[in-house]
């Protein structure tokens, strides 16, 4: 079914309608620029064929078919397509999902890619391959472990494996040591029994040197003064203490002298005798002098008193008449309480006059209302109700007034205005004439005569009250006639204004009378309460007088004499009676006084003279002394026999006290005669002679004792240790022979040999210590058994990751052998086709392998038949890619056509593309479909070089290329001005590349802008490098486009293609040298390693996003080399990397290029890998090529290349 | 007269597939526990001695660890009187030597190679040993010889067993290789072995053969293991088996048939914890290794096995009244509802997967070796693999292969089936 007429009315994105009704059987080359609406033509013939497509309202498509030599006729209006055949509806024809057409509209970019659509097509393919089922799926499923499962568990297993070794290891160490132990006990033995005449030899070495030691002490003691033995070792002490104990002693002597003299003179200074007077005479006469004093202070005391009795006396009247009578009986208690009760009684006659004075002036007001006679409370009370009757009826009578006027006036006026009015309709009703209008008069007129009864109603009803108010004034005279004969209250005439001022007058009187009779009221409450107070007073007053009377009956004193004044007078004259009886005592009391004072003066004297003798007293003589001077001089001579005392005290006792100190002095001395006798072995008398001499001698023996006692001591410390070396040695006669020699040397080294032993015998006992504790705890801590235990759960778990391994490989295996026997029995015929076209597309050097186990575009891979290699699509050449990728959708779409009409294929730009070789190889693959299927293709193309490419290709006789009906949808659409060279030049053409015009090759390179050549991708390096002495060549590829040897290599491929751009001997020799290009670069790579980058450490899924950064800085820091990065990252320089992660990466990097261990070739290897591969060509060639260059000049270059860019090449480089 | 004989306790040995979380710890299910509560049943029974027909310690390195158990069980029955009369094996040639000069009570017979007799009681029930030790690691020559033929010449009980150490019936063997006929004519009542761990049936009249190892430590000892509680009287010899390992392995077939994925994990822990309760009539067992062959037809088997994979059945520990039962190893041979036979006929990767099971399954076939002999090549760079190149030395035997071959392609079938169901309109 091919597209005839295509007419776009209404479509998105397109402005104006057009058709093209030129649509050829075949190819078809739509050209147009940019926006000219070529994508919008390839939407459109999908829109009819697959609506789904596009959607919208505003689409208004008509395409014209023809299939089997009859027009069908499709128009889209909407959503909805409407088929015609002849101009009659008819069913569609069959088409195939709208999803299945991808295989036929193919857009820019959709051979360039494995793409969703091809995603789709391989799965259909592997489902239908595996015979219903996934067998990817269950691939996967079965897939219980991956190819690196059990690494973690054989590094835990070889860990645990060293860490028991290691056990073991320490185990046989001991073994071995247990194995020496005898010996090392044998070793001890041998030695502590050697060890054991280690002490008899010290000893007797030591013993040696002692005896030494003791004669030369010996020898240094014969030196030092005789007698020393007796120098004790206190004897400077006791020296020292013997001199001091006289020196006190005699310093207590000389103490006690002074102590004696010092009493001696006290006494005297006292002035009284040794013996007299005795301290009790002195005291008594002191006491004598205080109690003199006293009755001296007595008698002054008795004769003021005695002159204020006398004075007081003398103020008072003795000659008040009054008291001559006054009985001697009330004591002053009677006095006090009679004089209290007369205080009561006054007071209460003073309460009862207060209340009749009260009483007295309310009698007054009393008085002269009970005079007046009528206005008693009763008559008040009267007039009060009186005046309120009377104002009453008055206001009752201003309100009947006030109704009365009101409602006349009313009524009447109301009565008068309806009768007028209603007798005026009536007359006018009347004058009308009508029956109607005379029984309105009738009622008119009977409604004027009822307002005339109202009116007089009204008139009756104000008769009535004024009945009724004179009623009121007549009740208001007689009311007034009763209250008040004056007639007042009355009012002066009977209007309203003089009955309102008179019912003023009313209220105001009957306010006054209520007030008065208040006020009269509570006069009379307050004179009943006043005279029951009186009543309460007089009873008081009369109480209290009879109770004076009683108590003054009590005190005998007659009844009604104990009056105020009476009680004052009483007291006047006991208080005079007690005047005359103190003075009388007070004269007593002196006299007394007087003579006690003569008495004790007396005694004084007697004892004075009995003490003092004849010393006068207070030193007045002639007895004209007072008790002052005697107590003066008494307290003076207690002091002074006390003193006198003291003095004879201290006297005694300093004589008894140096009694003992002559004494004591008298003992020291002899001590120290004594005992520096003894210490010096002298008679102590001799010493007695002169002491200072005896200590000068004792001093100088002294200095020699500490000398003589360090000698004693030493020479017993000596004689000790013989002593018990003596015992020690007692079994060894040899030795104490050579002591007893005093023959050292054998003994010294002896010892020296017996000292090794012992230590040779500890080491013995320690290390046997050491190696029993060791054991002891092997046996105990089973360090052994604990690194098998771990060992053995390692090995367990490694064995059950060999088990699931085993089984994953094992299930592996049985669905390969499942997988293989099916697809053996059965292939899907859309992969045959598609197959058949790829070989086709490609002239046979490739076949189509499609895996349907694997993932992606992994899953199809093109076959060299050459090689046998397999490429995945990735490693193809766009071209081929392409080709691949054209024949599996175009089959799968036939495939989906299902014997249903061939549908137009429509690539939209889809080869668009700037290497002419793909571009070549695609025309000539489409060319096979028209050729083979008669499908229509519909090619469109923004770039006038397609056309003549394709053309050009389509003269070659054994190209087998269609020639393309050229459509120009600018032209067909009207729309000349669409091909604006300035708008669209960049898509059109290429610029045109400059012509080399004499330059060097370094400066035609930097014109061009040649990259410099990279060996990690042979297919980028522009043909510049292999052509140096063919510039014009290089500017010829350029203009096709031609800028890497794998688009070389794809024109290459395709002889047709190529002829149009070259020629035959230039074919051969690009050949030969893009093959000699290729070996070195293939050569130059081995040992080196595909720089690892970020997208390679990405690719490997061995480092997580964690990682990433610190990976790549190490792999950037290391220049991609990845021997170098795995080395740093083993190292640990990546912190918490871990082993299995740079496990996976480093056998990732080994996979996939980026690790290679082997050598690197030297540079003469790559000149000749390099020859080679240039010989091998040129010899394979026909006709034999006559290219000069061989592979040493073509590595210069390429190495150059790889050392330059293309802006090196802008200065002069020379020819390189 | 009684006397308990064991083999093969190989103290220092540490079980292997035991669960990382047990309910006690590892070491007391290793041989010392079985070794420890031997020495208790000597005790109880109150025999004349106990006999160890080598191997008693594992290696020569426990000299150490091995030797506080054997010092002090030994001790335990010196001070009851009892004998520990031993030969060395090949595994403690060197160890029980040195043991032998520092444990005392040990009496080590046999010592450097040379039989010799020793006698045990008097009168009528008075039993004769005669023994010979592993001087080293290894004899390529038997023992069994002149030196023996003139030791059981000497006047001697009534009674006399042999307590040997060696390989029976294997000439080349390494290990004192030893001919049963030349034992049976040798004139010993009862030739009462070590080396091989699997026990004979002396109580069944076996007079022979191997005692057993004390306890087992390894998947491939499954069964019992035992000692042997000897009773010679009036000329009669009485032998009965006394468990004493703390551990056992086991295989258990479970019938997963018409399970469905929801019962299938229940069905299996219900099959486990009746073996486990099975195990309860002997006292000394405290944990149960089972090997799994899970079999049966199911509707969906996939749906089954990742039923079981989910309940982690490898990780499963089951435990009744204190005892425990945990699951070492697991082979799955479910198959579907329908008749293999009928698959077999279809033209899809179903029916190869089918036909290719009939084979396995089949009698001896060239096509059957050739399948195997492929899988083993395929298998032999996985087994090659640096991870597991020192684990996989020995070449497994056909039928492993098959087995393995078997279940993976049961799987398959599995898988394939429940994708056909689910694609099933």
């Amino acid at each position: 079914m091919r597209l005839v007429e295509l007419e776009l009315r209404a479509f998105p994105g397109v402005d104006r309608p057009f058709r093209i009704d030129e649509f050829a059987p075949g190819a078809n080359l739509l050209l147009g620029p940019n926006a000219s609406g070529k994508s919008r033509v390839a939407q459109a013939v999908r829109a009819v064929l697959d609506p789904s497509s596009s959607r919208g309202d505003d689409i208004s498509i008509v395409a014209v078919f023809e299939h089997d030599g009859q027009r069908l006729r499709a128009s889209r209006v909407g959503d909805g397509v409407r088929w015609e055949r002849d101009g009659v509806p008819t069913e569609p024809p069959p088409l195939p999902d709208g999803h299945l057409l991808d295989g036929l509209f193919l857009g820019l970019e959709d051979l360039h890619r494995f793409g969703g659509s091809d995603r789709l097509i391989a799965t259909r393919l592997a489902t239908e391959l595996a015979g219903g089922v996934d067998l990817a799926a269950a691939r996967k499923v079965l897939a219980e472990v991956g190819p690196h499962h059990g690494r973690a568990e054989a590094k835990a297993w070889n860990d645990a494996r060293d860490e028991r070794r290691d056990a073991e290891r320490r185990r046989d160490g001991l073994a071995a040591e247990l194995a020496h132990r005898d010996e090392l006990a044998e070793r001890r033995g041998v030695a502590a029994a050697r060890a054991a005449s280690v002490e008899p030899l010290r000893t007797a070495s030591d013993a040696i040197e002692q005896r030494r030691r003791l004669q030369n002490l010996n020898s240094e003691a014969e030196r030092l003064p005789a007698g020393l033995e007796r120098l004790h070792d206190r004897a400077a002490e006791d020296a020292q203490a013997w001199i001091a104990a006289v020196r006190d002693a005699q310093g207590e002597v000389d103490r006690w002298l002074r102590a004696l003299d010092e009493a001696t003179a006290a006494g005297r200074a006292t002035g009284l005798a040794w013996d007299r007077p005795r301290a009790a005479h002195a005291e008594e006469l002191r006491l004598l002098a205080d109690r003199l004093a006293g009755a001296e202070r007595d008698l002054e005391a008795a004769e003021r008193a005695l002159a204020e009795a006398r004075a007081r006396a003398s103020v008072s009247d003795p000659g008040d008449a009054a008291t001559a009578d006054l009985p001697p009986g009330p004591t002053v208690d009677d006095l006090d309480e009679l004089e209290a009760l007369a205080q009561e009684l006054d007071e209460a006659h003073s309460e009862l006059a207060s209340r009749k004075r009260s009483l007295a002036r309310l009698e007054p007001v009393d008085g002269v209302s009970r005079a007046d006679g009528s206005r008693t409370d009763a008559t008040l009370g009267s007039a009060v109700r009186h005046a309120e009757e009377l104002a009453l009826s008055l206001s009752v009578w201003l309100q009947a007034s006030r109704q009365e006027s009101r409602l006349r006036t009313t009524i009447r006026v109301g009565a008068l205005l309806g009768a007028v009015a209603a007798a005026a309709f009536a007359a006018w009703r009347a004058s009308d004439g009508s029956l109607l209008a005379s029984s309105e008069v009738t009622w008119w007129l009977a409604a004027a005569a009822l307002f005339v009864v109202v009116a007089l109603a009204s008139e009756w009803t104000t008769l009535r009250r004024a009945a009724e108010r004179r009623t009121i004034e007549r009740t208001v005279r007689q009311a007034a006639d009763r209250s008040d004969p004056d007639g007042a209250g009355i009012p002066s005439a009977w209007t309203p204004d003089a009955v309102r001022n008179a019912l003023l007058d009313a209220a105001r009187r009957a306010a006054a009378l209520a007030a008065e009779r208040d006020v009269r009221r509570e006069s009379e409450a307050r004179a009943r309460e006043l005279r029951s107070e009186v009543q309460e007073a007089e009873q008081e007053a009369a109480k209290a007088a009879e109770r004076l009377s009683e108590r003054a009956a009590a005190s005998g004193l007659e009844t009604g004499i104990a009056t105020r004044s009476w009680l004052e007078r009483a007291r006047r004259a006991r208080e005079l009676r007690e005047l005359a009886r103190a003075e009388r005592a007070a004269r007593a009391r002196g006299d007394d006084c007087a003579g006690r004072v003569a008495e004790l003066r007396a005694e004084i004297e007697r004892r004075w003279q009995a003490a003092q003798g004849d010393r006068p007293i207070g030193g007045e003589s002639g007895g004209a002394w007072r008790a002052e001077s005697v107590r003066s001089a008494a307290s003076e001579l207690v002091q002074a026999v006390t003193q006198r005392d003291r003095a004879v005290e201290a006297k005694q006792l300093a004589e008894r006290q140096l009694a003992h100190a002559r004494e004591a002095a008298s003992s020291a001395e002899r001590r120290r005669d004594e005992g520096l006798a003894a210490l010096l072995g002298r008679d102590p008398l001799a010493i007695a002679e002169s002491p200072p001499q005896a200590l000068a001698e004792l001093h100088v023996r002294l200095e020699a004792g500490p000398a003589w006692r360090a000698w004693q001591d030493e020479a017993k410390r000596l004689e000790t240790l013989l002593a018990h070396a003596e015992q020690v040695l007692e079994p060894h006669p040899e030795l104490v022979a050579a002591v007893e020699a005093g023959d050292e040397k054998p003994i010294r080294q002896a010892l020296l040999e017996a000292e090794a032993a012992v230590e040779e015998r500890d080491e013995a006992t320690r290390q046997l210590a050491a190696l029993d504790e060791r054991i002891s705890q092997a046996r105990h801590d089973r360090r052994v058994e604990a690194a098998r235990q771990r060992e053995r759960a390692a090995h367990d778990a490694l064995e059950r990751a060999l088990d699931a391994s085993l089984d994953t490989e094992a299930a592996a295996f049985v669905l390969d052998r499942v997988e293989g026997a099916y697809r053996a029995e059965r292939r899907p015929a859309a992969l045959l086709r598609a197959e058949r076209w790829f070989e086709r597309f490609t002239q046979h050097a490739f076949t189509l392998r499609f895996d349907p186990a694997a993932d992606g575009d992994d899953s199809v891979r093109a076959v060299d038949r050459s090689s046998g290699s397999q490429r995945s699509l990735s490693e193809l050449s766009s071209a081929t890619r392409a080709q691949l990728l054209l024949a599996l959708r175009v089959a799968s779409a036939v495939e989906a056509e299902a014997g249903g009409p061939p549908l137009p294929l429509v690539l939209d730009e889809a080869l668009t593309t700037s290497d002419v070789g793909r571009f070549a190889a695609v025309v000539a693959a489409l060319s096979e479909l028209v050729r083979e299927e008669g499908r229509q293709i519909l090619y469109l193309s923004a770039r006038r070089d397609d056309a003549v490419l394709w053309s050009e290709l389509a003269t070659r006789a054994d190209s087998g290329v269609v020639a393309p009906t050229v459509l120009d949808l600018p032209r067909l659409r009207g729309r000349f001005d669409l091909w604006d060279p300035g708008a669209a030049s960049e898509t059109e053409s290429a610029p045109e590349p400059p012509a080399p015009n004499g330059d060097t090759p370094a400066r035609y390179g930097a014109r061009l802008g040649v990259p410099a050549v990279d060996p990690w991708r042979p297919d980028a390096i522009h043909p510049f490098h292999l052509l140096h002495d063919r510039l014009e060549l290089v500017q010829r590829l350029a203009r096709w486009r031609i800028s890497g040897l794998g688009q070389l290599g794809t024109l290459l491929d395709d002889p047709s293609a190529a002829l149009a751009i070259v020629t035959d001997g230039e074919r051969e020799l690009l050949a030969a040298r893009l093959a000699a290009t290729r070996a070195w670069a293939e050569a130059w790579r081995v040992g080196r390693g595909r720089p690892v980058d970020r997208s390679a450490l990405v690719a490997s899924g061995a480092v997580s996003d964690r990682f990433l950064p610190a990976v790549r800085d190490l792999a950037a820091a290391h220049e991609g080399d990845a021997v170098e990065l795995l080395a740093a990252l083993e190292r640990s320089e990546v912190k918490r990397f871990r082993d299995d992660a740079r496990a996976a990466l480093e056998t990732w990097l080994e996979e996939n290029g980026y690790l290679d261990r082997r050598q690197r070739l030297s540079a003469a290897e790559l000149r000749l890998r390099a020859g080679a591969a240039l010989e091998e060509r040129r010899r394979a060639a026909s006709p034999a090529s006559d290219d000069p260059l061989d592979g040493a000049d073509l590595v210069d270059r390429l190495e150059l290349g790889m050392r330059s860019s293309g802006v090196l090449f802008d200065g002069d480089a020379g020819d390189a | 007269m009684k006397l308990f004989c064991a083999a093969d306790v190989h103290l220092g040995r540490v079980p292997s597939r035991l669960p990382p979380h047990l309910p006690f710890r590892a070491e007391d299910l290793a041989p010392r526990a079985a070794w420890h509560a031997l020495i208790d049943s000597c005790l109880e029974e109150g025999v004349q001695a106990l006999l160890l027909a080598g191997d008693v310690i594992d290696d020569a390195r426990d000299l150490f660890e091995a030797y506080a158990d054997l010092e002090q069980g030994v001790r335990r029955l010196q001070q009851a009187g009892t004998e520990v009369i031993a030969v060395a094996g090949n595994h403690d040639a060197r160890a029980l030597a040195r043991l032998d000069d520092a444990v005392p009570g040990l009496r080590l017979l046999g010592r450097g190679g040379r039989w010799e007799a020793h006698q045990l009681g008097s009168g009528p029930e008075a039993v004769r040993i005669v023994g010979w030790s592993f001087p080293s690691d290894h004899v390529t020559a038997t023992p069994v010889g002149e030196e023996l033929r003139e030791l059981l010449a000497a006047p001697a009980p009534a009674t006399t067993f042999g307590l040997l150490h060696g390989d029976v019936d294997a000439s080349a063997s390494r290990y004192a290789p030893l001919s049963r006929a030349a034992l049976q004519a040798a004139g010993v009542d009862a030739w009462l072995l070590g080396h091989v761990h699997a026990p004979a049936a002396f109580d069944a009249g076996e007079r022979v053969g191997y005692l057993g190892s004390l306890a087992a430590t390894d998947p491939g000892e499954a069964g019992r293991r035992h000692a042997w509680l000897v009773t010679v009287s009036s000329g009669t010899i009485e032998f009965q088996p006394r468990s004493l390992a703390p551990l056992r392995y086991d295989e258990l077939e479970v019938d997963l048939a018409g399970c469905g994925a929801d019962d299938a994990p229940s069905r299996l822990i219900v099959a486990i914890r009746e073996r486990l309760v099975r195990h309860s009539s002997d006292p000394a067992v405290r944990a149960v290794a089972l090997k799994l062959r899970l079999h049966g037809r199911v509707e969906r088997p996939a749906d089954v096995l990742e039923a079981l994979r989910q309940a982690e059945v490898e990780a499963l520990t089951v435990e009744v009244d204190g005892r425990v039962a945990f699951v070492h190893a697991v082979t799955a041979l479910l198959e579907p509802p329908l008749e293999l036979d009928r698959w077999a006929q279809g033209n899809d990767p179903i029916g190869v997967a089918a036909r290719t099971l009939a084979v396995l399954r089949g009698p001896a076939s060239a096509k059957r070796d050739t399948l195997i002999q492929d899988a083993r090549a395929r298998l032999a760079p996985v087994r090659a693999r640096g991870t597991f190149a020192e684990l996989a030395w020995q070449e497994p035997s056909d039928e492993l292969i098959a087995a393995r071959l078997e279940a993976a392609t049961l799987r398959l079938l599995a898988t394939l089936a429940a994708q056909r169901e689910e694609r099933a309109p």
